[in-house]
């Protein structure tokens, strides 16, 4: 799944995992490719006065209510060069960025971890629902995509956070205690659109083992940096359900401490996870690919 | 790299500059709730940070000097320290923007141009009589459109006979060189 081909194997495999008919609708979603998908910055303008702004400048949008965003319909130029932009008035993002952060609905003056963080977008989205208060530390460990989240959030106006440049899968050395922690973590990142993904290297099997192990120690450092009643949003932009459910299965049998809260969201082409694994993974969800999404998988849990 | 405190000197120099571009004594405010740090490299950033997550940052700080990875940004970054002299950042300009009374306020047109990290000589009545005026005062300011957006910082020189709105920083930069500038 590079430069918009398609692996067999994963095909073979959705097809006994999920059917051939969704599969086949996977594969045509994959090859699609996402409206542009425009959220006001909360901490500095609401939707209404975003899209005031923009219409008389001959822009066009429909209205996502549910996601307070707007798809853009017609930009007579390119909306990234506007200055409602390149001020940090909106973010622009597939709806796949925007779910994380608004399960996770971090509290003001929380100490709030994301643990990779790059390039920012749900940094972002994390330092608006906390209304710039409290603490977000992001921690990144690629040195390359340090920049991109820099800039983000420095444009976006966040002041409340610290960078790391860290490997998370070290976490608990850090000995901070964290009330709310995202993990959006590393993966196959076979859910995401063929148009998007600038991997240099093709999609393998053998990747999937490989990112489970890592998931893996991510969540268990998450945990024990985790405070008591606190929260952690685990999601994947992998359709690989060892990425998804049952990495969360696994998890759920050595924390007997831990539980699945339900999703605090309806919208969206979404199931129950896979798995009749156990009951509780019923709370957690599987997005297929589709206009403006990618396909992930997402759970939120909590401590104790 | 560790997050360390800003020296008397340095705060003064801080201080003096971001009043100086502001026309108010805004510094003095913000050190009441905010304590300047910085991180140290060859060019050392400077952050104001909230007093009240001291003790978050410490505790980091203890870590850090383990070797155990790198802070890279805290809080809010107003610029950086060049042989102890303080440069204004980009990324200061929408938190300082609702503070200052120094403005200069640019037309549509200039403000297209200025976004593309152009300079600008001031061709208008209106933008020669507000650089007279600024340059007068302190050469460093921050610039506007017209809608009341903060786009840049510039420096007024005076060069050849003619006011040049020297390009310092603009908000294109997130376009043009995120990765060379962050």
């Amino acid at each position: 799944m590079v430069n918009g081909s398609m692996n067999k194997a994963f095909v073979e495999r959705w097809e006994k995992i999920y059917g051939v008919e969704q599969t086949k609708l996977i594969i045509k979603r994959l090859k699609g490719s996402d409206p542009k998908i425009i959220t006001p910055n909360k901490l500095k303008i609401s939707l209404i006065e975003l899209k005031n702004r923009l219409m008389p400048r001959g822009f066009k949008f429909k209205a996502l209510p549910q996601w307070n965003s707007l798809i853009v319909r017609y930009e007579p130029f390119s909306i990234v060069s506007s200055l409602e932009y390149l001020s940090g008035l909106f973010s622009i993002q597939a709806l796949t960025s925007l779910i994380p952060p608004l399960v996770l609905a971090p509290k003001s003056n929380s100490v709030v971890g994301d643990l990779s963080a790059a390039p920012g977008i749900k940094t972002c989205l994390l330092a608006q629902e906390m209304e710039n208060t409290g603490i977000l530390i992001a921690i990144e460990k690629s040195k390359h995509r340090l920049s991109a989240l820099k800039s983000n959030i420095t444009r976006m106006g966040v002041l409340n956070s610290i960078i790391l440049h860290y490997d998370s899968t070290r976490l608990s050395k850090l000995s901070l205690k964290f009330d709310h922690i995202l993990l959006d973590a590393p993966c196959s990142g076979t859910g995401l659109k063929l148009s998007k993904d600038k991997r240099m290297s093709p999609k393998t099997i053998k990747d999937i083992g490989k990112h489970t192990r890592i998931q893996n120690t991510l969540l268990e450092n998450a945990w024990m940096t985790l405070k008591d009643e606190g929260t952690l949003v685990y999601s994947v932009c992998s359709l690989e359900p060892e990425e998804g459910e049952i990495q969360v299965d696994k998890f759920l049998d050595q924390h007997p401490e831990a539980k699945i809260l339900a999703l605090p969201i309806e919208e969206g082409e979404s199931r129950e996870g896979l798995a009749d694994i156990k009951p509780d993974l019923r709370n957690t969800r599987r997005f297929f690919p589709q206009p403006g999404y990618d396909g992930f998988f997402l759970a939120l849990l909590q401590k104790g | 790299m560790r997050i360390g405190l800003l020296t008397k000197l340095e705060i003064e120099e801080v201080t003096n500059t971001i009043n100086k571009v502001a026309g108010l004594e805004i510094m003095e405010n913000l050190l009441r709730t905010g304590i300047l740090v910085k991180l140290s490299k060859q060019r050392q950033g400077v952050f104001l940070l909230d007093s009240g997550k001291q003790e978050i940052w410490e505790h980091l700080n203890s870590f850090l000097e383990k070797g155990e990875g790198e802070a890279v940004h805290v809080g809010l970054k107003l610029g950086f320290i060049i042989s102890g002299k303080f440069r204004i950042g980009i990324e200061s300009l929408a938190f300082l923007a609702p503070l200052i009374s120094r403005k200069l306020i640019l037309d549509e047109n200039q403000t297209q141009k200025y976004i593309y990290g152009r300079n600008l000589i001031p061709s208008s009545e209106n933008l020669r009589s507000q650089v007279i005026k600024l340059h007068q005062e302190y050469p460093v300011v921050m610039v506007f459109s017209q809608e009341g957006i903060p786009i840049g910082y510039a420096r007024i020189i005076w060069k050849n006979r003619v006011f040049v709105i020297q390009n310092l920083v603009d908000i294109g930069i997130f376009l043009r060189s995120e990765k060379s500038a962050f």
